[in-house]
């Protein structure tokens, strides 16, 4: 096909490739640069990095998708391929549309003789472009990458001032790495000028569709929000896909909270594992600081007996958990929202949490303070579920605002305070709304002092076996979580006259918005609840009651969400149906809608 | 009644009646605990007690009553004291803890706390056994020594005086629950001491570990104690009244100007400064099944885990206001510039 040909064909209004490299290569920069680059020239984009676990030399993938409609799911059906990696090249045609072009790079040994016929191969000497920008082997290594980069600027007319001044960005402040980059996506971009026939035609772009945006990752989100939201206490133990958290985290804190004198506001310890992780967030929570321990599955396990502390004993604390696959070691580099049942219930007897799902990164930049106001507000466990799609790919994203509110620091009393009461009891129910006032250690007032213990207590905080005592205390644990509700985020509603509606939570919107607006092309009309929280509101139950059909959307085997609704609401149980997806990769827009539609026609039937 | 320099009477240490056997190790060490608390003139609201689960986790609650006390979870004393006094770096953390708390399950915590040196007085109460299950052996019970159904121990015992040497720790000593001449000082040079001060107590299990073929007996240890030296302390400002032989006693100068003074025991000479032979002691002395007391280990000039951190000297952490710390919107912005 000639370049002349090409244009006149129709502009494309969605476009998605995905690059097959190996990792330890230094694809990742050369991929979040690609990304950039389109999301600067306009283009509403997503990157969705499917990686191993591994340090280096293993698969993987980086897929870009641009739409003019917005849409950023993950779509795993490509229209382009550049293949970097011989021993995944058949693999990756099975997600090739027909047509379509595979760039590969021809300096390694890939035969396509044996290849499908049903696409069309490109060989570029990718590497040979390297090698003329340095000779250190390990330099070539990365800046073979670039070159393809370089490539795909020319092939998808893209700006390469726009390109160089991202490359310029991404490297600020080393200049040799930059001048290198930047030769080398000359190299690629003058070789496609010259060498390559073809051009791939998007659609025109706005800059306006990303005005005040970002383009940003839900853990280095939650690390902003953490520090905005007065964290001033985390501890952790290293767990993917959970440590960038902490370390975002620790960058912004070194920042911004590091007083005059070189002194820190805050405290982060890596811990020796996750059992000290938790306690030594619950001795901080315990002892007045903001604190969070961010971790994965594995370490959620690990935490369960103290979680149950938490709950009992009434001690503000929060996890901030990035799923990925389980169970077990699973699948440590791939999203799941298999921990919302561990989640909700974690510990062991009557154990309940109040559990926060972000959907968006923005959301992940609220929760950072809306956990530990509510920590602090109802002196408990607060669990927000993030997970590894959400947490560690690119997102677009409203840009952050804080919003400067007072922070909760729920029922403390002072010395002064103290005086003025008649009594204080750790554990007495004055408000009669499940929260007690608690005191500080430290506290300069000899009525501050109690003694928090895991083991039965009454009021007074004494051990009691009392079995009145324990059932009453019980009673209110739960009573404070159920009307924790009515200040927990309420979810998202989209009321379009369906007759049917999709509930779903986290990662999984942009999915089901898109397969809503796909099913809408077929005049299959849903509406759509994202549910952001556990205790429910009652809006969720409304919500429920008003429709007659409702598809429950989970990134899990068993439907967790879809049960939890059912044990909550058991005469809606017949009208929720559930819809799983557990294979370790974000749930894909297309799919969802095929078979809403099929469950659909077949209750027709 | 007499009073503290800050006019408290020693019973404003004490805690709520015990609960534990009568005669148990533990509650003397309660008692030594009240004395250097009273001694040391610690303000009561800073005392800050954190234990396990186990017998001796339970003391917390029978000293310092108008005190905060948190009695968490098995084996988690060492990290829930971590998270309190990095909230607070006030508080006067005392950290009760048993050999199954801290030989067993928490292990871990145990030696990080200790590399980390978290300013805090460790208490281990170590009678060789779980006491609150019925007498099973912990993993400090000697190779050979029986439980009370004369069932053998097979295995080495965990030395947690070396294990906390060999983990960094700037403060070591051993002792015996009954010796109150000696824990007093020991218990007071540790709550002045800037690190982690650990004290490995023999405390013997009046139920399950007073028998014959237990090497934490009273009657074993006090068979086969030796002490290394004579210890006392003087506290910061008090001027050094009694007469010290210079060949007879020496003074180590602590962080806040108070003293450890070592009185020689028949003539010896043990230096407390000296890794290497404190090593050597412990390791002849468990060759030897005596039990050997006194300050083992200490090391003035280890910098602590607060110094090391850069955390605030001048307000706690859970003190500090929003308008005090609330990075302002433009941070912010100039941040997400390089996501756009």
């Amino acid at each position: 096909m000639s370049k002349s040909q090409c244009t006149k064909a129709s502009f494309l209004d969605n476009f998605n490739f995905t690059i097959s490299t190996v990792n330890g290569s230094g694809s990742q920069s050369a991929n979040n640069i690609l990304l950039k680059t389109l999301f600067r020239s306009g283009y509403p984009v997503s990157g969705k990095n499917i990686f191993p676990s591994n340090i280096a030399g293993l698969p993987t993938t980086y897929s870009i998708r641009v739409n003019k409609d917005g849409h950023t799911s993950y779509q795993r059906q490509n229209d382009l391929i550049i293949s970097m990696n011989a021993s995944t090249m058949s693999e990756d045609l099975k997600f090739l549309n027909k047509g379509s072009k595979v760039l590969y790079n021809s300096n390694l040994k890939i035969s396509t003789e044996d290849l499908s016929t049903d696409f069309e191969f490109i060989g570029i000497p990718f590497k040979n472009l390297a090698r003329q920008v340095s000779k250190s082997p390990n330099m070539v290594k990365y800046l073979t990458n670039m070159t393809y980069v370089g490539v795909l600027c020319d092939c998808l007319n893209l700006n390469k001032e726009t390109l160089n001044q991202v490359v310029t960005d991404t490297f600020s402040g080393k200049p040799s790495v930059i001048e290198n980059n930047l030769k080398a996506i000359e190299l690629g971009y003058n070789y496609s000028l010259e060498n390559l026939d073809f051009k791939i035609n998007l659609f025109k772009t706005d800059l306006n569709t990303i005005k005040n945006k970002i383009l940003i990752d839900g853990n280095t989100s939650g690390a902003l929000g953490l520090v905005y939201g007065g964290c001033n206490f985390m501890s952790w133990y290293p767990i993917t896909p959970s440590s960038s958290l902490a370390e975002n985290f620790i960058k912004f804190s070194n920042k911004l909270l590091t007083n005059e004198d070189g002194e820190t506001n805050y405290s982060v310890v890596q811990a020796e594992d996750e059992l000290s992780a938790i306690s030594m967030v619950l001795g901080a929570g315990w002892s007045g600081a903001r604190s969070i321990t961010p971790t994965s599955g594995p370490g959620l396990s690990l935490m369960a007996e103290a979680a149950g502390l938490s709950y009992f004993a009434e001690i503000p604390s929060v996890i901030w958990d990035v799923q990925r696959a389980g169970p077990s070691t699973g699948l440590p580099t791939r999203t799941l929202q298999g921990d919302l049942s561990t989640a909700v219930n974690l510990s062991h007897g009557d154990t309940e949490h109040i559990v926060l799902v972000p959907g968006t990164p923005l959301e992940c930049f609220e929760m950072g303070e809306e956990s530990l106001n509510l920590s602090e507000q109802f002196q408990t466990l607060i669990i927000v579920l993030s997970d590894l799609d959400l947490g560690m790919n690119q997102w677009m994203s409203e840009t952050f605002k804080c919003e400067f509110k007072p922070w909760q620091r729920g029922k403390v009393l002072n010395s002064e305070q103290l005086n003025k009461i008649d009594t204080f009891n750790r554990y007495e129910d004055v408000d009669k709304d499940g929260v007690c006032y608690r005191t500080l250690p430290g506290t300069d007032n000899e009525r501050a002092g109690y003694f928090t213990r895991g083991t039965g207590h009454n009021i007074d905080a004494g051990y009691s076996e009392n079995p009145e005592v324990f059932e009453a205390l019980l009673n209110r644990l739960k009573k404070k979580i159920e009307l924790s509700k009515k200040d927990l985020p309420k979810p998202i509603i989209n009321n379009n006259s369906g007759s049917a509606a999709i509930i779903c939570y986290g990662s999984s919107e942009p999915a089901c918005i898109e397969a809503i607006e796909h099913l809408k092309k077929s005049d299959l009309k849903l509406n759509y609840m994202r549910i952001k929280a556990f205790p429910f509101s009652d809006e969720v139950e409304d919500f429920i009651k008003q429709q007659d059909q409702l598809f429950v959307v989970d990134l899990n085997r068993d439907g967790q969400m879809h049960s939890l609704l059912q044990k909550k609401y058991p005469s809606t149980w017949n009208k929720l149906k559930s819809i799983t997806h557990f294979n370790g990769l974000p749930i894909d827009a297309i799919g969802l809608a095929n078979t809403i539609s099929k469950k659909l026609s077949e209750g027709q039937v | 009644m007499s009073e503290n320099k800050l006019g408290l009477e020693k019973k404003s240490y004490k805690g709520s009646p015990s609960t534990l056997c009568v005669g148990c190790g533990h509650d003397s060490i309660t008692n030594h605990i009240v004395s250097s608390l009273y001694e040391t003139n610690t303000p009561p609201h800073l005392i800050t007690k954190i234990s396990g689960i186990g017998c001796s986790s339970k003391t917390t609650n029978y000293f310092a009553d108008s005190a905060h006390g948190f009695n968490a979870i098995h084996g988690r004393m060492a990290p829930v004291a971590t998270g309190a006094k990095l909230a607070n770096k006030d508080l006067k953390i005392i950290g009760i803890s048993g050999d199954g708390d801290s030989a067993s399950i928490g292990l871990g915590g145990f030696v990080h706390l200790l590399r980390r040196n978290l300013p805090m007085v460790y208490i281990v109460e170590n009678n060789g056994v779980y006491g609150l299950t019925k007498g099973q052996f912990s993993a400090t019970a000697d190779l050979g020594s029986t439980i009370k159904s004369g069932a053998p121990n097979f295995f080495d015992s965990i030395d947690l005086c070396a294990l906390a040497m060999t983990s960094g720790c700037s403060f070591v000593a051993r002792a015996f629950s009954g010796d109150k001449k000696q824990l007093v000082p020991l218990i007071s040079a540790a709550i002045h001491h800037k690190g982690t001060a650990f004290i490995d107590i023999i405390s013997p299990c009046v139920t399950f570990a007073n028998h014959e073929g237990s090497t934490k007996s009273f009657n074993y240890v006090k068979e086969n104690k030796h002490s290394l030296q004579e210890f006392g302390f003087v506290p910061p400002s008090s001027e050094i009244t009694a007469e010290y032989d210079e060949g007879d006693t020496t003074l180590i100068k602590m962080h806040d100007g108070s003293y450890i003074s070592l009185k020689k025991i028949d003539g010896k000479t043990y230096d407390p400064l000296d890794y290497s032979l404190a090593m050597k002691e412990i390791k002849s002395a468990q060759s030897n099944k005596s039990v050997l007391t006194g300050l083992l280990y200490h090391d003035p000039n280890a910098k602590d885990f607060l110094t090391n951190e850069k955390l605030n000297s001048k307000t706690a952490l859970a003190h500090l206001k929003q308008k005090d710390i609330q990075p302002e919107q433009m941070h912010l912005d100039k941040i997400l510039e390089q996501f756009k």
